[in-house]
């Protein structure tokens, strides 16, 4: 019994390893699957995506942004164009993981693991960003939102990948604040997230690591965008119905109190006239 | 002092952080197999029947074992002496399993994946049966633990020790405030970097040979032979480096298992555990559940104590039965208590076994009392620095438990100069707060051992040689734990010899060379095996004046020892270790050696005073710690800097047990919360605080240049003086550990730990 290792550099050359049946397993970052042995098949490839520049990409297609799957959380977090057009995604990747994760750790892995405290999920939900999948044995791509994406099950057909994000923009740098709740600084799982990210009045709100995939906020997403009172209330009734009679779900209801006054006070930190 | 009070580096770090030191799972050993272990996924069952069948289908697998199939002999993995009378309720593969985790079966194969692959082909038909998973219900299977024939019955309490000292009952009607608490602490895990790991070989003798990352190779010998039903002359043992040990390494779990394969198999074997195994399926440290009642007088002199310690073992007995008077021990050596009486009792339960865990029930019974004390100090309306001081020991006490002297315990001096350090005073008026933030400060003291004296075991054999080389070997049964001890113990030597520490060749345990020795446990490294250690090169330098007056046809007493050099007083020569060696040898004259055995004949306290400063926030219930000092009774440094290196580790162990760590045993499945270090949080560098250290360097009489232990009590303080800091923050009275914020959020909203409202809770 061997584990292959193969690292293609271009689609062609994936789409060759793809073709396999049983589909191989993807690696990208690692951080996921390399610490968890078991789920590493005994047999078969592990196809490496880190080698597929067009993974590696940061840039713009029709003025929307356009990250590479492959794109670090290092990266995501210091690139000045991300910060410009998403700065949701930046400030999300600033609470990823550890310096550590960070630097191997990528967006699209992020996403195709689809753990339900994955912290760059809310963001790119909040951000209305698409997944650009490549989908198996077919050119082209096919964009699906990630919402959705994270709806499904499994996340990723076999041979399926995702190749790209796309995360709409327009001229305006959108506002944005994220917020984190873990058991310690950092690494920390996260027990709770929110994502906001939008023009002024029209921003989406999203929670994380509340129940299996981001869970949109409305009735606080709408006091958050009108700026009156009783968030806290509302983030609370909406964790409560998000979770019910979950065990942490009284912590997490009085938490995110908290996590959404750190929320407001950011967002209001970023729009306050420099 | 050239060598005592310098700040050596590690002799070892080079080697381990360039990766050149071989620890025992990095050792390449021609033929070796690997053995993987099943571990049960029920908290107690019956194992009915195994079906290998499918595992050895795969031509890689050399064998499955279990119970049916391998020896029976019940051994108890903590002792350390052939022939001590101990709780025997451990066999290397239970009929019946006790806990999530407990061996079912070994698979042995040509590789460790082949091993581990055949374990999912094994078929283990399990009966369960009722599992008892909390300490109120272990309390009440009572009955004898093991049955007339031996057989354990696993009833309760395993063991309990009754203490009585004064009149309590006088002592409680004096009083003039009379409070009461109970302190919860958990279960948590040493979390080594290395993970457990034993190698076994058959030698040509028809002995075996284990090579193990131990913290006593005799132990280990007397261990795997009894559970072998050998006897411990057939057995050899190796100590290897150890990558971290904490107590996690002080019984053999794997050793007695990998012992009996490569006997079976006649190969070299090597077992290893995974991080899920190593908290599932070695040893952690018991919870307790302690309940504390003290009288004071208006003044906040302690007049009576009454203490009550349940102690949840785990499934089996290891030394569980020497925790409760363990904790008594320390318990009553930290303040003048004139009336005290105390129970404690060790209880199974189907959980994970527990064992040694750097204090050995120190630090559980220092929180029950500290954290006592300071909800005492609250309620009698006195500043908590100035009740500590009102009640602590000093100098030349005499512990009441024992009747041993502490020596020279400095305990006030470490409580105020702590206090001034820190700024205490300033601090804690400015605590509190309304805002979202709170903060505060705590502090805590703690009193500890040096050692198992008055046990009869507290004996260690040292023999030094000078080499034909001119390099002084130093052979005894060494057990550095990772800690930088064989560095100490270089530099007492040394700084008799005259060398630099580096010039010793340190021969680490092994059962062939080593004189008897209890190992690295209890403090007692420094404090004894330092004092063997400077008592043998006092013997060697007499030995040296001695052969060096016959080279020189001299008397002993014309003869000059200093700065690693023999001297002629006659006027003439100057000779150094290696020129000396050369001429000894040229002229037939015997190389100078000496061999001491030293008893420690007292067991002094050291002392510690801890002060920490929190942030609480208090809509998210998490604790940060800010800022930190440690005051240390130390006697004196040998090496100030590994002190500060054992201080700093022993305050990032205790920040984790007051804020994050617990094994979280479902009270109901039984299965672990955290047996990953995702799931089981540690504090890691971004929540460690500024810490800055001070050292009471007064010196004691019986230590190696005044010297005295710091490696557990470094951490025993921890946990009571950041609980402390927090309830000063918050007004609260939280005592079961660990602080998690949901218990934070908790005694906010009034639950448990709520605001202590005045004459409301004890």
């Amino acid at each position: 019994m061997t584990l292959r290792l193969a690292a293609p550099e271009g689609r062609d050359e994936l789409d060759a390893l793809l073709a396999a049946d049983p589909a191989p397993t993807l690696i990208a970052g690692g951080t996921d699957l390399l610490i968890a042995p078991a789920r590493l098949p005994a047999a078969g490839t592990l196809v490496d995506l880190g080698r597929l520049a067009a993974l590696r990409a940061i840039g713009r297609r029709d003025g929307a942004l356009l990250l590479g799957a492959g794109v670090t959380v290092a990266r995501l977090a210091r690139d000045p164009l991300v910060a410009r057009l998403a700065p949701v995604l930046a400030l999300a990747a600033a609470d990823f993981g550890s310096v550590q994760i960070r630097n191997r750790a990528t967006i699209g892995g992020n996403i195709a693991n689809a753990a339900p405290a994955a912290d760059l999920a809310p963001a790119l939900v909040a951000a209305a960003a698409l997944a650009l999948l490549w989908p198996p044995g077919a050119p082209g791509e096919v964009a699906v939102p990630v919402a959705d994406l994270l709806a499904r099950r499994p996340v990723l057909a076999p041979g399926e990948v995702i190749a790209a994000f796309l995360v709409p923009a327009s001229g305006r740098t959108p506002r944005a604040a994220f917020a984190k709740l873990g058991r310690r600084q950092e690494p920390a799982i996260a027990r709770l997230t929110l994502a906001a990210s939008g023009p002024p009045g029209a921003m989406a709100l999203v929670a994380g690591a509340l129940g299996p995939g981001p869970r949109r906020l409305p009735a606080a997403e709408r006091i958050l965008n009108d700026g009156g009172p009783g968030l806290a209330e509302a983030l609370a009734a909406e964790v409560l119905a998000a979770i019910p009679g979950r065990a942490s779900a009284a912590y997490k209801a009085r938490a995110v109190r908290g996590l959404g006054e750190d929320l407001a006070s950011r967002l209001a930190a970023a729009g306050a006239p420099a | 002092m050239t060598a005592v009070g310098r700040r050596h580096p590690m002799l070892d770090g080079a080697a381990k952080v360039s990766g050149a030191l071989c620890y025992a799972a990095d050792l390449a050993i021609e033929g070796l197999v690997h053995g993987a272990i099943l571990t049960s996924p029920h908290p107690h069952a019956r194992i009915l029947a195994l079906d290998a069948t499918a595992a050895l289908a795969d031509p890689a697998v050399l064998g499955v074992f279990w119970h049916a199939t391998m020896p029976a002999d019940r051994y108890n993995s903590a002792v350390w002496l052939e022939g001590q009378e101990a709780p025997e309720d451990e066999a290397m593969f239970p009929g019946t399993v006790r806990h999530i985790g407990d061996r079912v079966a070994v698979a042995v194969a040509t590789s460790p994946e082949a091993a581990e692959a055949a374990l999912s082909r094994i078929a283990v038909d399990y009966a369960p049966l009722p599992a008892c998973l909390t300490d109120g219900e272990a309390d009440r299977r009572r009955g004898a633990p093991f049955a007339p024939d031996g057989t354990p019955t696993f009833l309760n309490p395993l063991d309990e020790r009754h203490f009585r000292h004064g009149d309590p009952a006088a002592g409680m009607a004096a009083a003039a405030v009379v409070v009461e608490t109970e302190v919860r602490t958990p279960k948590t895990h040493h979390c080594a970097v290395e993970p457990h790991v034993a190698i076994a070989m058959p030698l040509a003798d028809g002995r075996i040979r284990v090579l193990s990352p131990c913290q006593s190779v005799h132990a280990t010998q007397v261990v795997v032979a009894r559970a072998l039903g050998l006897a411990p002359r057939d057995i050899h043992v190796v100590k290897t480096p150890i990558g971290g040990s904490f107590g996690g390494k002080a019984e053999p779990v794997l050793e007695p298992i990998a012992a009996e394969l490569a006997r079976r198999l006649g190969r070299p074997v090597r077992i290893a555990y995974d991080r899920r195994r190593v908290f599932t399926s070695t040893r952690m440290r018991a919870s307790a559940r302690v309940r504390i009642r003290s009288g004071f007088d208006a003044a906040g002199r302690i007049l009576a104590r009454e203490t009550e310690a349940l102690i949840d073992i785990g499934a089996y007995a290891t030394g569980g039965n020497y925790l409760p008077g363990s904790m008594l021990q320390r318990h009553v050596r930290l303040y003048a208590i004139p009336a005290e009486r105390y129970h404690g009792r060790a209880v199974y339960t189907n959980t994970p076994p527990t064992g040694a865990f750097r204090g050995y029930g120190s630090p559980q019974i220092n929180a029950a009392g500290e954290i006592h004390l300071d909800i005492a100090a609250a309620r009698l309306g006195i500043d908590p620095v100035a009740l500590r001081l009102a009640n602590a020991i000093g100098p030349g006490a005499v512990e009441p438990f024992t009747g041993l002297d502490v020596g020279n315990a400095r305990l006030r001096e470490c409580i105020a100069e702590g206090a001034a350090a820190f700024g205490w005073a300033a601090w804690r008026a400015a605590g509190g707060g309304t805002g979202r933030i709170r903060t505060g400060v705590g502090m805590a003291a703690a009193a500890h051992i040096n050692g198992c004296f008055p046990g009869s075991d507290e004996a260690t054999t040292m023999t030094m040689v000078l080499g034909a080389d001119g390099r002084v070997a130093m052979v005894s049964a060494l057990h550095d734990l990772g800690c930088g001890s064989n560095t100490t113990l270089a530099q007492i030597a040394a700084e008799v010899l005259g060398v630099a520490p580096a010039e010793l060749r340190i021969v680490e345990a092994d059962t062939d060379l080593c004189g008897y020795d209890l190992g690295t446990r209890a403090s007692r490294m420094t404090y004894a095996q330092g004092e063997a250690t400077r008592r043998t090169a006092l013997a060697l330098v007499a030995s040296i004046r001695a052969a060096a007056a016959l080279l020189l046809n001299a008397a002993p007493d014309d003869i000059g020892f200093a700065d690693g050099a023999v001297t002629d007083r006659r006027g003439g020569a100057r000779l150094g270790l290696a020129a000396l060696a050369r001429d000894l040898g040229g002229a037939g004259i015997v190389l100078p050696a000496a061999t001491v055995t030293h008893t420690a004949t007292a067991n002094p306290s050291s002392h510690a005073a801890h002060y920490a400063a929190v942030a609480v926030d208090t809509a998210t219930g998490l604790v940060r710690v800010t800022d930190y000092l440690a005051v240390h009774d130390i006697g004196r440094a040998i090496n100030p800097m590994l002190v500060e290196g054992q201080i700093h580790g022993g305050i990032q162990i205790g920040i984790g047990y007051a804020l994050f760590e617990d094994v979280a045993n479902d009270p109901v499945t039984g299965r672990m919360g955290g047996d990953s270090f995702a799931r089981y949080i540690l504090a890691n560098s971004l929540e460690m605080p500024a810490v800055a250290v001070r050292l009471i360097e007064a010196g004691e009489p019986t230590g190696p240049f005044g010297a005295k232990a710091v490696g557990e009590i470094a951490t025993i303080p921890v946990a009571a003086a950041v609980v402390n800091a927090v309830n000063h923050a918050l007004g609260t009275a939280l005592t079961h550990l660990p602080l998690v914020p949901e218990r934070v959020l908790d005694a906010l909203d009034g639950g448990e730990g709520a605001p202590m409202v005045a004459g409301g809770r004890g």
